[in-house]
């Protein structure tokens, strides 16, 4: 009796090789555990989040605690003071995918806890009893970005008569609006010098511009399937704080079917952590293979709120080669979002250089404007800059680059910014001069 | 009383089954504390005794791999000191009724750490004793089935769960194909683990604990249908669990397909796609089993 093939395994030895050579590297860190990434609220192993038992504060309102409702809230007050440290770490580990550690001993000026692990996060909750008005749970979430702290906070309101299944659901909805938050706050670096991407992308559906074909169809559903895992892999090597979620394979199935409208897609991103997210398209190019498209939905991006990233033609649609597809598409996913977002203290230290047409008695270090010698006499670095403007349109994006560089010569600080932000942004940013 | 009775029936028929290789585990439902300040009503009472009397056969129904069970509430004639004393594990249920609800906290003592640590703590509302039921199941036994048996893992070793592959139908499938999904899911879950359970090709690394290791379908709605999947949030960060997912391929009828993914609790690697014929399951358990050691030997 014959069985039918493994789909994508028609040549055992060869596909086997092949497979296990590209699986390797994501297979080696999978299974020996990939080193915990502690400190940060994006990536795997366990987060330790600092947080006490809460406390119940005094009627600040002056509220009568007497009556069947004052003694109603301070017993759920004390149910919540039970309950709630549980609560928001469970609720914490479901919506950042990774197992929370909490520890109730901690620094909160070092971001570490007292046996010197970095922590993610810190979580104080306090519980107001205000009698017959009800309960205020408030959780104040702290988290490092950078080099300062970020706060944020969430409330919940109980009524004296809260039941134990609606205290569940509420204390549970609380946790993951916690969850969100931090997520939020730890995703928006404002001092970066470059912003590159952080934070959680959660990878959509792939889906087939032809329906009816059905190997078009598979390899859709493939590439929604292992993208992710390929994805964060490509994240981590070019050293970006992100990690990229999938959609589980059960929504993967029954959601990403070509027949779903797009409201159907839209309605999925209820209730997860994301900062943004990606999504795609696959379509045939017979007879030299498939083209996936990819695209980004980012509400903090200029110019709409779906923008492409990039297409990628994948040859070999039997048998994709994820890591180099998800390498090629965080290669342009760095590009791209580098081009749209350079940092705005970047800008202004290109744009003062711009305007500035010191000349040769103020000009700092005129000894280096040695590539158009004349614009020490002639508006200093405002000439210089348009030269660099020149270049860049030219496509010299090094040169252009170069004679930035010089303008700022008195203040490294400003170098360093410009540097980081890369030649290819710079040179964009200059080409919209 | 009637846990008393169960217990003891439990407890006569598991010594009689006792296994000298196996560990002991033990499971003690404790009485049911009364809230003091907002004490329950007979009616509330009632429910939840009957809710966590449910628990404890629930609890005598589960198979873990490598245990031998005990359940008992304590003060009890059948769990004496000399049991305790021989107990791997030891999981503590203590419940707590009010007239706002149950609380359930679920605790485990350890016997080669020599230490006690929390597993879940969860509150239920009282009001559909049917949905009490099941919640509490679904809410106290699959963390404590996950830690017990990465407990049972020798030093050096590592946990590898063979888990469910789960049965997905496309909205708006008709149940015939929703059956026959769930049946072929249920045939190759039980199949593959334990496939690999008596795979000699991942022992020196991995300790392979089934969490499938029987064909009952009843068990396998409950586990592998009913929960929230996949299993990731019980696992310690260490642990590495097996699953899968068995579905129709787009566009072929009825033909399903089965993915494979490697899963610990902060990712997931799919790592196989394979279309399966249900009447020749052997080739594709196979495929599978070499599959899963080609990716996890010698990692």
């Amino acid at each position: 009796m014959e069985c039918n093939r493994p789909r994508f395994a028609l040549s055992p030895s060869t596909r086997r090789i092949i497979l296990r050579a590209i699986a390797f590297a994501i297979a080696a860190s999978f299974i020996c555990g990939a080193a915990a990434q502690q400190g940060a609220v994006f990536g795997s192993g366990s987060l330790v989040v600092g947080m006490t038992s809460p406390a119940i504060l005094p009627d600040r309102l002056g509220a009568d605690a007497s009556g069947p409702d004052g003694s109603s809230s301070a017993v759920v007050a004390q149910t919540v003071q039970e309950l709630l440290p549980d609560y928001l770490r469970r609720t914490l580990e479901r919506g950042l995918d990774r197992q929370v550690v909490v520890t109730g001993s901690y620094n909160s000026e070092q971001f570490t806890s007292t046996d010197g692990r970095p922590l993610g996060a810190i979580i104080e909750s306090t519980i107001a009893n205000d009698g017959v008005r009800g309960i205020r749970v408030t959780t104040k979430i702290s988290a490092r970005v950078g080099t300062s702290t970020v706060e944020g906070s969430e409330v919940l309101l109980l009524s004296p008569r809260t039941d134990y299944g609606q205290l569940d659901e509420k204390m549970t909805d609380l946790g993951m609006r916690t969850a969100r938050r931090l997520a939020q706050m730890s995703s928006n670096d404002a001092q970066a010098v470059t912003k590159l991407p952080r934070g959680v992308v959660r990878f959509y559906c792939v889906r087939p511009t032809d329906t009816g074909d059905r190997n078009l169809a598979m390899l859709a559903r493939r590439l929604t399937i292992e993208l992710p895992a390929a994805l964060t892999e490509a994240s981590n090597k070019q050293g970006l704080d992100m990690v990229v979620r999938g959609l589980e394979i059960r929504e993967v199935i029954t959601l990403c079917d070509p027949s779903m409208t797009l409201q159907g897609a839209g309605d999925m991103t209820q209730g997860r952590i994301e900062s943004f997210s990606w999504d795609g398209t696959v379509s045939s190019q017979r007879p030299s293979g498939s083209q996936l498209s990819v695209r980004i939905s980012d509400p903090n991006l200029p110019g709409g709120n779906y923008r492409r990233i990039t297409q990628i033609l994948i040859k070999d649609t039997a048998s994709p080669a994820m890591s180099e597809i998800a390498e090629k598409i965080v290669a342009e996913f760095i590009k791209q979002y580098q081009k749209t977002t350079l940092a705005s203290d970047v800008k202004s230290h290109i744009d003062w250089s711009i305007r500035d047409s010191t000349n040769q008695n103020k000009l700092d270090c005129p000894e280096k404007y040695t590539e158009v010698p004349q614009c020490v006499f002639q508006g200093g670095r405002a000439c210089y800059s348009r030269e660099a403007i020149v270049r860049a349109k030219k496509g010299d994006c090094a040169g252009a680059m170069r004679l930035m560089l010089v303008t700022q010569c008195h203040n490294p600080t400003a170098q360093q910014s410009i540097k980081a932000a890369g030649e290819p942004t710079v040179c964009d940013y200059l080409k919209s001069k | 009383m009637l846990i008393s009775a169960l217990v003891w029936f439990l407890f006569c028929a598991a010594s009689e089954l006792a296994n000298a290789d196996s560990r002991l585990a033990i499971f003690v439902i404790e009485p049911i504390l009364l809230e003091a300040v907002e004490p329950p009503s007979n009616e509330q009472s009632r429910i939840a005794q009957e809710a966590l009397e449910s628990l404890a056969i629930e609890l005598q129904r589960l198979t873990l791999e490598g245990h031998e069970l005990l359940i008992g509430s304590q003060p009890d004639a059948a769990l004496d000191a000399t049991q305790f004393g021989q107990a791997d594990v030891v999981i503590q249920i203590l419940p707590k009724v009010g007239n706002r609800g149950l609380i359930v906290e679920s605790t485990l003592y350890d016997k080669a750490s020599n230490s006690w640590a929390p597993l879940s703590r969860r509150i239920f509302a009282l009001n559909e004793e049917a949905k009490l039921k099941d919640a509490l199941r679904d809410a106290i036994l699959p963390p404590i089935m996950i830690r017990v048996a990465e407990l049972a893992v020798p030093v050096g070793r590592t946990v590898l769960f063979a888990d469910c592959l789960f049965p997905i139908t496309e909205p708006g499938s008709d149940s015939d194909l929703q059956h026959e999904l769930r049946l072929v899911a249920g045939l190759f879950s039980e199949e593959y683990g334990t496939e690999l359970y008596n795979s000699a090709g991942l022992e020196k690394q991995f300790s392979i604990a089934r969490l499938v290791p029987t064909k009952d379908q009843k068990y396998f709605s409950w586990w592998c249908v009913n929960l929230e999947q996949p299993h990731l949030r019980w696992l310690q960060k260490n642990s590495i669990t097996l699953f899968g997912y068995v579905y129709r391929s787009p566009g072929s009828g009825r033909t399903p397909e089965l993915s494979l993914v490697i899963g610990r609790r902060d990712r997931q690697m799919p790592v196989d796609t394979v279309v399966i014929n249900p009447g020749n399951r052997k080739p594709i358990v196979d495929h599978m089993i070499e599959t899963i050691e080609g990716k996890l030997n010698g990692m």
